[in-house]
């Protein structure tokens, strides 16, 4: 709703370049400010380079999402088996496993599908109806519900649960 | 689609959250979640589970029984926070249907609002509330003996509306409640006053003995409190339907002045189109 109810246009490119970085924030994840600051400075970048004033929010925030995704679809062909390889070794320390704080809801976050997890930002923190997510994702809005559901499930396994989804 | 309140399945109640169903869908689901409370505790649970998702893609804790246990960072915490979230699902459902009121400080429990004042509305709520057993017992039970006397100082405006409850002086507590001018000490004895309810049907009946503008300052009071919100907001719903445009105004200021609490969002959304319930006609 915030989005909704806030101008759409931001005043200047640095203010366009503040709105995208919660967004861009919620989608890196806690502790990735570097990969946030990329998304955010790639996404600028390109809008800058077609020329013109800053572009409304919501288009830049597109931009940002297909960013994103591009981002995890190149990474995840990339360094998949190392990430998997890591994540197991991580499960099993004990230091991790002793942090079932927001470790374990990040560590949800992240098990997440890179769609899912933009579905969810875009509904749960730009507030935007799944119409607007689907336009934004590039998706269905079937596609869209189905990940939204699978997305919620997920998490709210591990919440109720209180471990891992 | 749905024929009954238990087909109802999760994805629904996510869509209805979403504001994602059809029309006549989401009408039906309405109806179905003013007629069954646990269907409402579901829905209270998935958007509670909502705002700690928000809160975790934000990085930051929400406020309130959304937030995750302080003790974030500690082993089991998220256990406990699971635990807490069925509490919360408990409580809404507490808060909604039953009948039964309970006695002491227990759960906050929320209440609409509703049409106009009835001159004599207290007294039969105090009625109802002793013939029907719904309502009110404000005392601890096996605690019916009147408090001490405190001669060394003047009760505060709390303790005195706590001794009109325990006295079962109805009538005098909703005048005391309705003579405060509106503010933080307001909303304070709004807030002490939902404590002592335990339904929302004797929520919903004390505030039809009060005028609307006292049921919307009983709704800014009760918001804050996660257990009250879903009949608050049902009702919030159903005085924005009102025909009367003062109260329409004042029902769009209030939502306004909710909208700028992220952990209330999710509330306006998800009742954005509700009605409420018909208040009970004298």
């Amino acid at each position: 709703m915030t989005s909704r109810l806030q101008p759409d246009q931001p005043h200047d490119w640095s203010a366009l370049a503040e709105r995208l970085r919660r967004c861009a924030s919620a989608l890196a994840g806690r502790g990735r400010g570097d990969l946030a600051d990329d998304l955010v400075q790639d996404t600028v970048a390109r809008l800058l380079s077609r020329g013109g004033d800053p572009p409304s929010y919501a288009y830049a925030r597109a931009a940002l999402v297909r960013l994103y995704l591009d981002h995890h679809r190149g990474a995840a062909r990339r360094a998949a088996r190392a990430l998997r390889w890591a994540a197991s070794v991580q499960r099993r320390s004990p230091e991790t496993s002793a942090d079932v704080d927001g470790g374990a809801l990040e560590r949800a976050l992240d098990r997440l599908s890179p769609l899912q997890r933009a579905a969810l930002t875009l509904r749960l923190v730009e507030d935007l109806p799944t119409g607007a997510v689907a336009e934004a994702l590039g998706a269905s809005e079937r596609v869209v519900r189905a990940s939204l559901h699978t997305a919620r499930v997920k998490m709210r396994a591990m919440l109720s649960e209180g471990g891992e989804p | 689609m749905n024929r009954n309140h238990n087909a109802w399945s999760d994805h629904d109640l996510e869509r209805f959250i979403d504001d994602d169903l059809a029309p006549d869908a989401r009408e039906r689901l309405g109806e179905a979640l003013r007629a069954d409370a646990s269907l409402r505790a579901r829905l209270a649970a998935i958007i509670e589970a909502d705002a700690t998702i928000r809160a975790a893609l934000l990085q930051a804790p929400t406020a309130g029984r959304t937030a995750p246990p302080s003790g974030v960072g500690r082993a089991g915490s998220l256990r406990r926070w699971g635990m807490g979230l069925a509490a919360a699902a408990a409580v809404a459902l507490a808060a909604i249907g039953a009948l039964r009121l309970r006695a002491g400080s227990k759960p906050d429990v929320s209440a609409p609002i509703a049409a106009a004042p009835e001159p004599d509305a207290s007294t039969s709520l105090l009625a109802m509330a002793r013939t029907e057993g719904i309502l009110i017992a404000s005392a601890p039970e096996g605690s019916a003996r009147p408090r001490p006397a405190r001669p060394e100082r003047e009760p505060t405006p709390e303790e005195a509306l706590l001794a009109l409850l325990e006295r079962d002086e109805l009538s005098a507590a909703l005048a005391m409640l309705q003579s405060q001018p509106s503010g933080a000490e307001s909303d304070g004895l709004w807030a002490a006053f939902g404590r002592r309810l335990t339904s929302g049907r004797a929520a919903q009946e004390a505030l039809l003995a009060l005028p609307p503008e006292r049921q919307i300052d009983a709704c800014r009071a009760w918001a804050a409190h996660p257990s009250l919100r879903p009949a608050t907001f049902e009702w919030l719903a159903r005085l924005g339907a009102s025909g009367d445009e003062s109260v329409r105004r004042a029902v769009a200021a209030l939502r306004l002045e909710m909208h700028a609490r992220p952990e209330l969002r999710p509330w306006l959304l998800s009742y954005a189109g509700a009605s409420g319930p018909e208040p009970r006609q004298n």
